[in-house]
């Protein structure tokens, strides 16, 4: 199946993989806590499209239901799995490190620190239509990524040691930060549950509201990695190497750093903390396709969705009407996979 | 190996030796089932009580044994003297063992039972009070009252409540089942998406059910985060905020986004607060003013006169 794949054209793989995930996002808009029949799920998506009306024998929720709560939804999972994978795919890239994921730098623990202040404050803050929680997940997230940037910078480089290094000690501090704040407050022993839930990872998507703002921020966050993969596949040959070939190292690095860093801050705003997906994606997708970025971002892209899609079903339907964090769905499902595509690989394997 | 025997006997001994010493101490008081099923030796008219829990601290309270409360916890902040008894901790991050056996308690009440390994070893009598419905709350109250003393006071106060208990089901229990309307309890919503609620096994869901209301959540037990489309699904007549306290306001709902505001409830305005949310989360005397207060909000037509 390897070398079948490798010989189909890059474009025929993209095509195959997005069908797979319209395929995960019309089953995971027909599952849900309450049951519509999928006839009644296709013929309200019909109404919506097109001019031409099926007369309405469906109860008035099944339509909320449908188009305002599983579509934005589906369409915010989408979102975040592409989001992380792609994040996982640039790290990976960029630090030459195979246990390099969207959070490696220390992006988890400063929307954590965010997230935990934002449940203190008053439920009635608002900003751009979304509570404080994604708004302090998103900038506590820049903002460690910020810190460990200046405080790695040496001179004008920024070795890549220093930066795994001082993301792992501003990771741990703000650790600490944060759950010192959960121990000095009198409130958050109430609010516990909504901490453990961040941190645990679940979607959180009220309406379209959320997926309009994070939607665009992911998309074009893909396509600008997507457009500057040639150097990620530079950077495989070493830094000296990507010099030789005419890569800025530099500035490549600050480029990426960014641009991993605003969609894991994105996907984290209304996701949290979910593990896994921008670690074992773009390896999974890597021991397939093989090391090349330019197929490799735009598939890690979209497998990245389409399984986070599946996962946020599963969490969704499950135990209905209790939804189960979402995190400890990607871990179960994405080991097992990820251990038989490893086993069945069977050669060493490289970044 | 000698030495091994000989460290086992003189531990053999101290055993012993405490064991007896324990049951010497039982048989000075009284042994009763805690709420835990964990049979507690109380010793006779505790005079230091330590009250481990603000729904307790309550009953000590209204029994007229604030004399003989030597320290609570620190949510204990009713009634306003329970605000001057010294504290000692919470559950979360935690009690300060030492601070406790400072205070030298013959008697401490919990209202959870994680706490009596850390206490327990040191001697001291430790009952765990935990009601699971308002029966419960009438059987912990007489056995309070049976170890203080304090028997009649605690009977009168149970017949005092079941009586006002009574003056609201004597309405309700004749309503049929239109006339009860369904009702979405929100416990807080910092996730709007999935907000906590109250189903079956908690005291809010029990208050709904005797105030002649319907709770949606009731087939799910505990304290849950309810899937939004569940709650679409069933649409409540009315929406009662228990998170109030967090800044959540009735007008406030329609602006989370437009499947709420396309709530029957929201577009009817039929979204109210709770405002004390004390009286309908906390077990002790004052979950009866709770009671009245839900069933002035659900049946404002049967409870104007409550007053």
């Amino acid at each position: 199946m390897v070398a079948l794949t490798r010989r189909r054209r890059p474009i025929t793989i993209i095509v195959l993989l997005l069908l797979a995930l319209v395929a995960c996002a019309t089953m995971a808009t027909a599952l849900g806590a309450v049951s519509v029949s999928f006839s009644d799920v296709l013929k309200i998506f019909w109404n919506k499209a097109s001019p031409f009306n099926f007369s309405t024998t469906w109860p008035h929720g099944s339509e909320t239901i449908i188009l305002q709560l599983r579509l934005p939804r589906v369409i915010g999972a989408a979102l975040v799995g592409a989001g992380l994978a792609t994040a996982g795919v640039l790290f990976q890239g960029l630090l030459r490190n195979p246990m390099a994921d969207p959070y490696i730098i220390g992006t988890s623990a400063g929307a954590a620190l965010g997230a935990t202040i934002a449940m203190l404050l008053p439920l009635s803050m608002a900003f751009l239509g979304f509570g404080m929680v994604p708004v302090l997940a998103f900038a506590g997230a820049l903002a460690t990524v910020f810190l460990v940037y200046y405080l790695a910078r040496v001179g004008s480089k920024t070795p890549v040691v220093s930066m795994l290094l001082a993301g792992f000690v501003v990771s741990a501090m703000l650790t600490a930060l944060m759950f010192l704040v959960i121990t000095m407050s009198d409130k958050l022993y109430d609010k516990f549950h909504s901490v453990y839930s961040f941190l645990m990872g679940g979607i959180s998507v009220a309406g379209w509201g959320q997926v309009a703002v994070i939607g665009p921020i992911v998309v074009v966050g893909i396509l600008l990695a997507r457009l500057w993969a040639f150097r990620l596949n530079a950077f495989a040959l070493g830094e000296e190497g990507a010099a030789h070939v005419g890569v800025d190292v530099e500035q490549s690095k600050t480029v990426f750093l960014a641009l991993g860093s605003v969609l894991t801050a994105a996907a984290v705003s209304i996701g949290g903390l979910i593990g896994f997906v921008g670690l074992v994606v773009p390896h999974a997708l890597r021991l397939v396709l093989g090391p090349d970025h330019r197929l490799l971002v735009p598939c890690s892209a979209i497998a990245g969705g389409a399984f986070l899609v599946i996962a946020d079903m599963l969490a969704r339907t499950v135990h209905p009407p209790r939804e189960i964090p979402v995190g400890i769905l990607t871990a179960l499902i994405g080991a097992p996979v990820f251990i038989y595509l490893l086993r069945r690989h069977g050669k060493e394997y490289a970044l | 190996m000698r030495k091994w025997i000989c460290t086992l006997v003189v531990l053999f001994v101290i055993v012993s030796s405490s064991t007896l010493a324990a049951c010497g101490q039982e048989s000075s008081g009284v042994v009763l089932t805690d709420d835990q099923g964990r049979e507690v030796s109380v010793p006779n008219d505790p005079q230091r009580i330590v009250s481990l829990g603000s729904p307790i601290t309550e009953i000590l309270f209204a029994l007229n044994l604030g004399d003989r409360v030597v320290a609570t916890d620190d949510y204990s902040d009713y009634p306003d003297e329970a605000k001057s008894v010294a504290k000692v901790g919470a559950p979360w991050p935690g009690f300060s063992t030492e601070t406790i056996l400072n205070h030298e308690p013959d008697l401490i009440l919990s209202s959870e039972g994680a706490i009596v390994q850390q206490l327990e070893p040191h001697g001291v009598a430790v009952f765990v009070v935990q009601p699971s419905d308002i029966e419960g709350i009438y059987k912990d109250i007489r056995l309070i009252g049976q170890m203080t003393g304090k028997k009649k006071q605690a009977s009168d106060l149970v017949d005092s409540l079941t009586a006002r208990v009574s003056a609201v089901t004597d309405k309700t229990a004749s309503l049929t089942d239109e006339e009860r309307p369904t009702i979405f309890y929100e416990v807080d919503a910092t996730d709007a998406s999935s907000p906590y609620t109250a189903g079956s096994g908690t005291f809010q869901d029990e208050l709904i059910g005797l105030a002649g209301g319907k709770n949606i959540a009731s087939s799910q037990a505990g304290w849950y985060p309810i899937s939004m489309e569940e709650l679409v699904h069933a649409d409540p007549d009315m929406i009662i905020l228990e998170d109030y306290q967090y800044g959540v306001s009735p007008d406030s709902l329609g602006a989370r986004s437009l499947v709420w505001a396309d709530l029957s409830a929201v577009k009817n305005g039929h979204v109210y607060p709770v405002e004390d949310p004390d009286l309908t989360s906390r077990y002790g005397p004052r979950l009866v003013d709770g009671l009245e207060a839900l069933a002035r909000t659900i049946h404002p037509e049967l409870f104007t006169a409550l007053d």
